[in-house]
Formats: structure tokens, sequence, C-alpha cells
């Protein structure tokens, strides 16, 4: 540890506890959306819970693209792509890329299929700028809106991203100050909170906390912070700085080998063909497949793959989209292999933990929430430092507020889906559930001024709100748990059981959480 | 499953290391142990890591990491009382 003396600690201490008081409570809704996020899949497979005997993408969809590339405007044939949904179906995207007047950049224009994978049959289809039409290409507005919380906390593009990114960097810095900060980091590691609920208990439990998850908080901050700021800013520097603002030429730099242009027509390999031998070279799942110049002499087909069991990388196959012969496995950035490209590439399974299925993703979401513990013990640190200024206590309410009221809004967005789902705009109701969940948790702490009876009526309502849930999904149309079993649907029963678990939890054994954040005055040490 | 029994490993002298770590036992007015094997323990903690990526490749090794921060971390977070109830329960659970 450096050796630093009392003035530098000092001003290192305000460092790190003013940029949590000003930026904390939106890093722990990052953190905590970001533990919901992890989920994104088996939330949008239980919140849509539709018949799903096999994964589409490992079956053979080859004619269904064939067939539905008859059916779009041959400009779109310049780019493509396909992926499951959360049932039987196929989404199939053609496009070209035009400049979006309502944006004012650049989009993808074409055409989205919403097919049955095992007949062809075209369920939905979407035209025009599709990205912006999010019923076109995502079936959960439930998940949708959750990711997006987290991604962007819901903000209008690219100002949410930077906001992410810079709480990225905010706790990547809380993290460093943290080390500095701490003069006994190997000798205090195993100090569980001292007896009496003192100031020193307190420092024990945030400290506590924040050291065993030193490596995996700074990890996700830097993976985090790098996905929000590269979009957002690095990207389009490059852009404008390297390619004349041409985002598209710049992507083809980093991301796709380069093709000498052939627009000979000519008939597309066999694309199932192509599957199966991307799935003979590589044995993880098949995530995504991309077209590149469909129907021409110069075709490219990208196969993506999730790791393999112990992997931690995704591989990309490429062929040759009109010979289907295996070209080579794309590197994760630039046309070769390289350290740069390698650490690039891990970057996504190190966010979102989905590498290894749900036993990655259970100790991703683990480490999230210990996270979002670390920021809370923080608060009270903070708060039982501060305890007698009326300001202050003004604040560790809101702290309680925001620490209960998010997960509890959050609850209630999955209400507003269940609830519009039948007949109303999901997309609409999701968010507006969420914005009147924050409302109701502002009004129980106005009613109940008192910190412990305040945080025991957050517990019960959240608790009511988990063992309700399953009871309004199977009410609103969804699946019961044999179908669910018997369409292979396990996710649906899966999230149920564990609601039911947290609710019941939350309900009769809720009040040890030791998430009271209000302040109370510390004795002296 | 290698991963799993990595994890365990880690946490058993983990674990080891918490019980008898003199700071955790003075600030908890416990008497300290006479003996310590503290490196033969944080080598046994450390050690599944390196062998982990052999196993279970990158990803369990990553996994590793995780899993064993997060559940040392609530090992550790235990107070003595509550470690012994632990260990009592344990024991009932076995002798059932």
């Amino acid at each position: 540890m450096l050796d630093l003396n009392q003035g530098q600690l000092k001003r290192l201490t305000a460092v790190h506890g003013w940029s949590a008081v000003v930026l904390g409570l939106l890093l722990y809704a990052v953190i905590l959306t970001g533990v919901v996020a992890v989920f994104a899949g088996e939330i949008g497979r239980w919140s849509v819970g539709t018949v799903r005997e096999r994964d589409p993408l490992a079956g053979t969809p080859g004619a269904t693209v064939a067939s539905l590339a008859a059916q779009v405007d041959p400009a779109f044939l310049h780019e493509g792509g396909l992926w499951s949904g959360e049932g039987g179906d196929l989404l199939v995207f053609f496009n070209d890329h035009k400049l979006n007047p309502e944006t004012g950049v650049e989009g993808d224009f074409g055409t989205m299929f919403r097919a049955e994978a095992a007949t062809g049959r075209v369920l939905e289809r979407h035209d025009g700028f599709i990205w912006e039409d999010r019923a076109a290409w995502e079936t959960s507005a439930l998940r949708q809106f959750l990711v997006d919380l987290h991604v962007q906390l819901y903000l209008p593009s690219p100002w949410g991203l930077i906001v992410t990114g810079i709480l990225g960097l905010m706790m990547m810095a809380a993290v460093i100050s943290g080390v500095l900060m701490h003069r006994h980091l190997i000798r205090d590691l195993f100090v569980a909170e001292r007896p009496g609920r003192r100031l020193v208990s307190v420092r024990d439990r945030h400290v506590l906390a924040g050291s065993w998850g030193i490596p995996f908080a700074f990890v996700l901050a830097f993976t985090g912070s790098f996905f929000s700021l590269a979009g957002a800013v690095s990207f389009p520097i490059v852009a404008a700085t390297a390619f004349g603002g041409d985002q598209e030429a710049m992507v083809e730099v980093l991301y796709e080998p380069p093709v000498a242009e052939d627009a000979t027509p000519r008939a597309p390999a066999d694309l199932d063909a192509t599957l199966a031998d991307s799935r003979m070279r590589t044995p993880g799942e098949v995530t995504y497949v991309g077209l590149s110049h469909y129907g021409r002499a110069d075709a490219r087909v990208f196969v993506w793959h999730d790791p393999a069991e112990g992997g931690l990388q995704y591989v990309t196959n490429v062929y040759d989209g009109a010979t289907g012969a295996f070209l080579e496995r794309q590197a994760p950035l630039g046309t070769a292999p390289s350290l740069g490209g390698t650490l690039y590439g891990l970057m996504a399974p190190l966010h979102f933990g989905h590498f290894a299925g749900l036993l990655s993703k259970a100790v991703w979401g683990a480490l999230g929430v210990a996270m979002c513990y670390v920021v809370l013990t923080g608060y009270q640190l903070w708060l039982k430092r501060r305890g007698d200024d009326p300001q202050w206590q003004a604040f560790g309410r809101a702290v309680q507020v925001t620490g209960y009221g998010l997960p509890l809004a959050m609850l209630a967005s999955a209400y507003g889906f269940f609830l519009s789902r039948p007949a109303g705009d999901a997309f609409w109701w999701t968010p507006a559930s969420f914005l009147a969940g924050a409302v109701l948790a502002v009004l129980v702490a106005l009613a109940v001024p008192d910190a412990a009876r305040q945080a025991r009526a957050y517990r019960r309502i959240m608790g009511a709100a988990c063992l309700g849930l399953p009871v309004l999904r199977l009410a609103t149309g969804g699946m019961d748990w044999a179908e669910a079993v018997l369409a292979g649907q396990h996710d649906v029963l899966t999230v149920d059981v564990l609601f039911i678990i947290a609710g019941g939890w939350l309900w009769l054994h809720g009040r040890g959480l030791g998430l009271r954040l209000a302040v109370r005055r510390a004795p002296a040490e | 499953m290698a991963t799993l029994a990595a994890v365990g490993v880690s946490l058993a002298a983990i674990g080891y290391l918490a019980v008898t770590d003199p700071k955790r036992r003075r600030t908890h007015r416990q008497p300290a142990v006479a003996a310590r094997l503290s490196g033969a323990a944080w080598a046994l903690a450390l050690l599944p890591g390196a062998l982990v990526p052999f196993a279970s490749g990158g990803g369990g090794f990553v996994i590793w990491l995780g899993a064993t921060a997060t559940l040392g971390w609530l090992l550790v977070a235990m107070d003595p009382a509550q470690l012994e109830a632990v260990r009592v329960w344990m024991r009932r659970a076995n002798g059932r």
C-alpha cells in the first residue's frame, strides 16, 4: 500500500465520499438494474412464456431465410441477420443504410420478419428504421425496459450512455481510492463486523464487503464504462477523425475482413449446411447469424457462437455465402488475431457474465448484489458520521427511499407489463408503472416517517409484490407450470419459484436485511 | 464440477483463516489460537485458482474467482456466534 500522509488521506477520503454522495444513488441504480439485466434472457422467456421446444437457430432456418429474402427490396440484401425469439420464432432482418431524417444520423433501413421457425410462416413484418420501433424486434417490453434502464438509465441516447459511462469511471475511482485509503487491506480481510452497532461496526461492514469485491468491482466498472463510452463517444470520434465521419467504413475496418467487391448475382449457399459445419467446428451454441451481400458472388455468412464449455471468448466463423466454404475464425477486433483483439473479446463475457450459462450468471448476479451492498453500507458509514445534522438526516431518508424504492419500482414495472399485455401497449405501460412504483415508494416514506417501521413496510410490500407476480402472470394469459415444463420453458417455472421464495422471505424474515439507512446518532468511540 | 470443487476447497481454507485470524479473534474478544498454519491455508485457498484453468478453462477460473470472492465474503462476514450456529447446525444435519 502507498504510505499516504494525513493530508493526502483526508483529501482521498473526501474524494471517495463526496463522489459517492453526489453520484452514488445513480450508481446503485445502474448496479441493481445490472443484476437484473444479467438474467435478461430468462426474464424475456419468463415474461413472454411461449412454446419453445428447441432454439430456432439450433434447427434448419435456411429455407425460411431464402423465402423471406425473396420478399424484400433487393437493396436490403446488402446486410442482414437472424436470431432466435423467446419461443419457436425466428427474427430475420434485411437492411441497407440510410440517413434517418428524424435522428439526423445514418441508420439501418429495411424489413424485419418474425417467422415461425418450424414452418417459415410470417408472424409479423415491419419496414423502415427498425431499431427506432421497439415492438418490431423485442417481444418482451419488460426485458427491454430493464436492460435499457441499466444501459442508459432510460435517458435519450447518447446522454444515457454518457451518464452510465461516467458512473463506471466513478466506480473505478472509488475502487482505487478505497484501496489507497485502506492501509490494512489484508490484515482486515477476515474481520467481521464488530458488535454494538457503533461507527466502527458500520466501517467494518463497508470495508469487508468492499475488500472482497475489489477485483470484480474494477472489472465490471471498467468494462461497463467501456461499453457505454465506446458507442457514445470513442467510436464516433474515431470515425470523425480517421474515416471522415463514415461510421460504416470504420466498422468494416474494425470488424469485417476485407472482401473484393463482386456484385455478380449468385445463388446463396445452403445456410443449413453452413450452420451444421460451424457447429461441428465450434461447440458453443449458435446465437446470431450475420449475412452480407446475400445473393451475390461476394456474399459472406458470419456465424456467432457462445463460448464452448470452459471458454470465455465468443467465436465467429466466417463463410463464403456463395460457395459455403469456411474462410476463417474472425478476430474479435481487426482482421488478424492480436493481444488488443483478445482483450477486446474478453470485455463482453466479463461484463455480461453469460459465458457459462446459469452458473456464471448466478455468480455475476451475486457479485452485483454484493456491490449494491458496498454502496449502501458506504452511505450508512457516511451518514453515521453526520447523524446530528438535520440536512444529512433528510439525505439519509432519501437514500432509504431509493434503496428500497428502486427494486419496488422494478417490481411495479413487471406488474404494468403483465396487466397491459392482454390489450394495452406494454412498451408504454411498463415504464409508466415503474414511475408509479417510484411514487408509491415516496408515499410510503411520507406515510411512515419512522425509519425502522418504514423499512419493514417496504419489505412487506415488496414481499407481497413478489408473491403476487406469478399469480398475475398466470391470470393474464401466461403459461401454467405443467405446460411450461412440457414446452421446454423451464425459465417460467424457475423464475416463478424464485419470486415465491424471495416474496416469502421478504414477508416473513425481512427484518434482518441490515439495510436500514436512516441516520442514528453514533455513540462515542 | 471441478470448478465447484475448487470453490469448496478455497472456502474451507478461507473459513480456517477466518476463525484463526488474530485480529478477528481480538475484536470479538476471543482468545488467540496457539498455532496457526496461515501460509499453508493461504496456499490451499489460492492453489485451486492455479489448477482450475487446466480442468475448466478460463471460464472456470473466472467463475472460481467470482464465487470464492462472494461466498468468501459471506463466510467471513458471519461473526463467531453465527459461525458457531452454522457449525452446530451442520453437525446436527450430519447426525440425522
